[in-house]
């Protein structure tokens, strides 16, 4: 008799989670179920997206995008948008200001003067009245560092891969990006209107049988670092699949420009094939602390760029006084290698500290270590209680990761210090145990510094 | 008087997603539905089994295939967790196929299938086949069980037009995540035949079991 049957309790307005936690009914929708909408009206979908916002904001969602009152040092100061309260004093391991240089003396004062040289704006395209003297200095400078031909500026990051994939690449054309590419990758695939595919993260059996169904013109898209887990490519299995296929390799080291290979110059740098790969993106945001971004390759492959890179020339040229700050950057870079060696000896001590702890960091090996909470439910009450603990960490939850991949994706930096370092994996080791989420033991971090 | 809706219990439903080229996915449904892609010019492929003990379909196991589409999102409306469309439905007796056919209109193979479950510790795979000729063997995994209750919006097209059932599916026991532990293998078959099989993924992005459950249909809603 199906009246006898045990039917699980429907759900009410709370939902309970694995912990018998009670949990507003806003988590268990995301941004997912507002993509698409019905009916005709292309403001269709504002409404019930405004109904779950308001529900979902106060349940974690106001943790993103909280307004910094200064620069994005080691220490900061946030303003709770739910209560107006400021957090003064939060250690900072939000900001990817990988060697702190935003903030420099060195680089204001450069900024300073070239905001009086200049003013404000580029107030052009930079294939029309937007190009300065100050550029052609940048890309001088940083062609010379990468050891490339030529380098073009473009004024976002995202804009390099946008403009560059969608310059070169042909409806009929293949491209074949990593499944964790970034979505300026795979934005600039769409874009070019080649088709597109998606191999295994760093499987290059699944890229080699992507490429070898495919006749014509390839290109394959890597990043030096994946900036969500932190790990890196496997550059030399990478380029021997794509040399077999005759396939071009675009590498974007926007989180390793700075930071891997003997000089600096990134992972392809630190695996010894810079010459085997053709293109390389980079980004001023991160290592420099300023904004922009860059592609560095040969002179024939910069100047037909620089002709069809429609995301760059339709926009305005990168502010002169960002450059000035960037070329800054750029002379502090080369002056103190000390930055790198600091930021690799607080990545080891950061990395060492959570792991002995037991916190879950995943295949991590660089200053991008993402803390795994793996609890989609409970990561913004989470970041709530590290925020009132004394920490500023950004939640990344489902879509921008897999479902129950949740994290915090901690950002090291060459100006935090080891007192700030310890004092961070104690409160999130702290909080995690708390949360049942890393194991408690009597010793887990143990002051090594006083 | 007859329940409108209907119900299906199942002691396993295993239902996992996998990527497939979006050209194949738009040759397989209604001009009415758009895929929904994971990723440019790649849409959703689901592949679900059950194995039903009781119910308006009598016992029997069933697979689906199916194509992720964009839900029917209406203000004041609950949200479905998704929709999909099944393109093509096998079930291993009659009685289930003709009440899939007639009651819901959905598209049917029309012969029996065979579905053999396996469940291990943490593990559930699933072989389907015709008269030993195999459709597809399909595994997926465990995360953290819990009871749940899932709406799905299930669209449905036949000569005599486009639905929409709101699907209902609870169970004492529901493991989702995203982990890429599971396999699939589609072989060449009447079943699979819109499929472009070496351009789908071999494994799934997410895996959905549900354990101890019913399936609720609701009355077809014309669209």
């Amino acid at each position: 008799m199906r009246d006898n049957k045990k039917e699980p309790t429907p759900k009410a307005r709370m939902f309970t989670d694995q912990m018998g936690k009670q949990l507003p009914l806003a988590m268990q929708y995301d941004y997912t179920n507002f993509y698409f909408g019905s009916g005709n009206d292309a403001f269709g979908m504002l409404d019930p997206f405004d109904d779950w916002y308001r529900d979902s904001k106060p349940a974690g969602y106001y943790l993103y995008g909280l307004p910094m009152q200064g620069a994005p040092d080691t220490s900061v100061d946030i303003r709770n948008t739910q209560t107006d309260e400021i957090h003064t004093g939060l250690l900072n391991f939000a900001s990817y200001n990988y060697l702190g240089l935003s903030y420099r003396p060195e680089v204001k004062e450069a900024v300073v003067e070239a905001a009086h040289r200049y003013g404000n704006g580029a107030s052009g395209s930079p294939i029309l009245s937007g190009a300065l003297e100050v550029h052609y200095e940048l890309a001088d400078r940083l062609a010379a560092f990468k050891g490339k031909e030529a380098v073009l500026l473009f004024p976002t990051g995202y804009s390099v891969n946008v403009g560059v994939i969608a310059g070169l690449m042909r409806s009929g054309d293949l491209v074949v990006a990593d499944q964790y590419a970034h979505a300026s990758l795979v934005d600039g695939m769409i874009l070019s209107k080649a088709t597109s595919r998606f191999f295994r993260h760093n499987k290059v059996e699944d890229l080699e049988r992507k490429l070898k169904r495919f006749d014509g013109k390839k290109l394959v898209l890597i990043e030096g670092v994946y900036s969500m887990d932190g790990d890196v490519a496997v550059v030399p299995e990478i380029v021997e699949v794509c040399q077999r296929h005759g396939a071009r390799i675009l590498i974007d080291e926007a989180h390793s420009t700075f930071i891997y290979g003997e000089t600096g110059r990134g992972v392809a740098e630190h695996f010894g094939y810079e010459d085997e790969i053709d293109i390389h993106v980079g980004t001023f945001s991160k290592s420099l602390g300023g904004q922009g971004g860059f592609v560095a390759g040969s002179r024939k492959l910069i100047n037909y760029l620089r002709g069809f890179s429609r995301s760059r020339f339709f926009s305005c040229g990168l502010s002169p006084v960002v450059s000035a700050g960037l070329l800054k950057a750029l002379d502090l870079f080369e002056a103190e290698p000390e930055l790198r060696t600091r930021l690799w000896d607080n990545v080891d001590f950061m990395q060492k500290k959570l792991r002995d702890a037991g916190v879950s960091v995943g295949d991590s090996e660089c200053q991008v270590i993402p803390i795994m909470v793996q609890d989609d439910a409970r990561i913004f009450e989470i970041g709530e209680a590290l925020m009132y603990e004394g920490i500023y960490l950004n939640p990344v939850k489902y879509p921008a990761v897999p479902k129950h991949k949740s994290r915090f994706r901690m950002s090291i930096s060459a100006a935090h210090s080891k007192k700030q370092l310890e004092e961070g994996a104690r409160i999130i080791t702290s909080v995690l145990q708390r949360y049942g989420i890393c194991p408690k033991t009597e010793d887990t971090i143990t002051s090594t510094t006083g | 008087m007859p329940e409108d809706r209907g119900h299906y219990y199942f002691h396993n439903g295993l239902s996992c997603l996998y990527e497939m080229p979006t050209s194949d996915a738009r040759r397989l449904l209604p001009p009415h539905l758009q895929p929904l892609e994971i990723q440019h010019e790649r849409s959703i492929l689901s592949v679900t089994a059950f194995d039903f003990y009781e119910g308006d379909g009598g016992i029997y196991q069933e697979l689906v295939l199916s194509i992720l589409v964009p839900p029917l999102v209406k203000p004041g409306d609950a949200l479905p967790k998704a929709a999909l469309y099944p393109f093509i439905v096998a079930t291993s007796t009659e009685f289930g196929r003709k009440e899939g056919i007639q009651r819901w209109r959905l598209p049917h193979l029309m012969r029996d299938i065979d579905v053999d479950f396996t469940e291990r510790e943490g593990e559930i795979s699933v072989l389907a086949s015709t008269n030993g000729d195999p459709i597809c063997e399909m595994s997926g995994t465990s995360h953290q069980f819990e009871p749940a209750e899932l709406l799905f919006h299930a669209f449905m097209t036949d000569s005599t037009g486009n639905y929409k059932s709101n699907l209902t599916m609870r169970g004492g026991g529901y493991s989702e995540h995203e982990f890429e532990r599971g396999s699939l293998t589609l072989y060449e078959h009447e079943m699979t035949a819109g499929l472009t099989l070496d351009e789908i993924a071999d494994y799934p992005f997410r895996e959905q079991w549900m354990k101890g459950g019913v399936e609720i249909f609701s009355p077809l809603e014309s669209v």
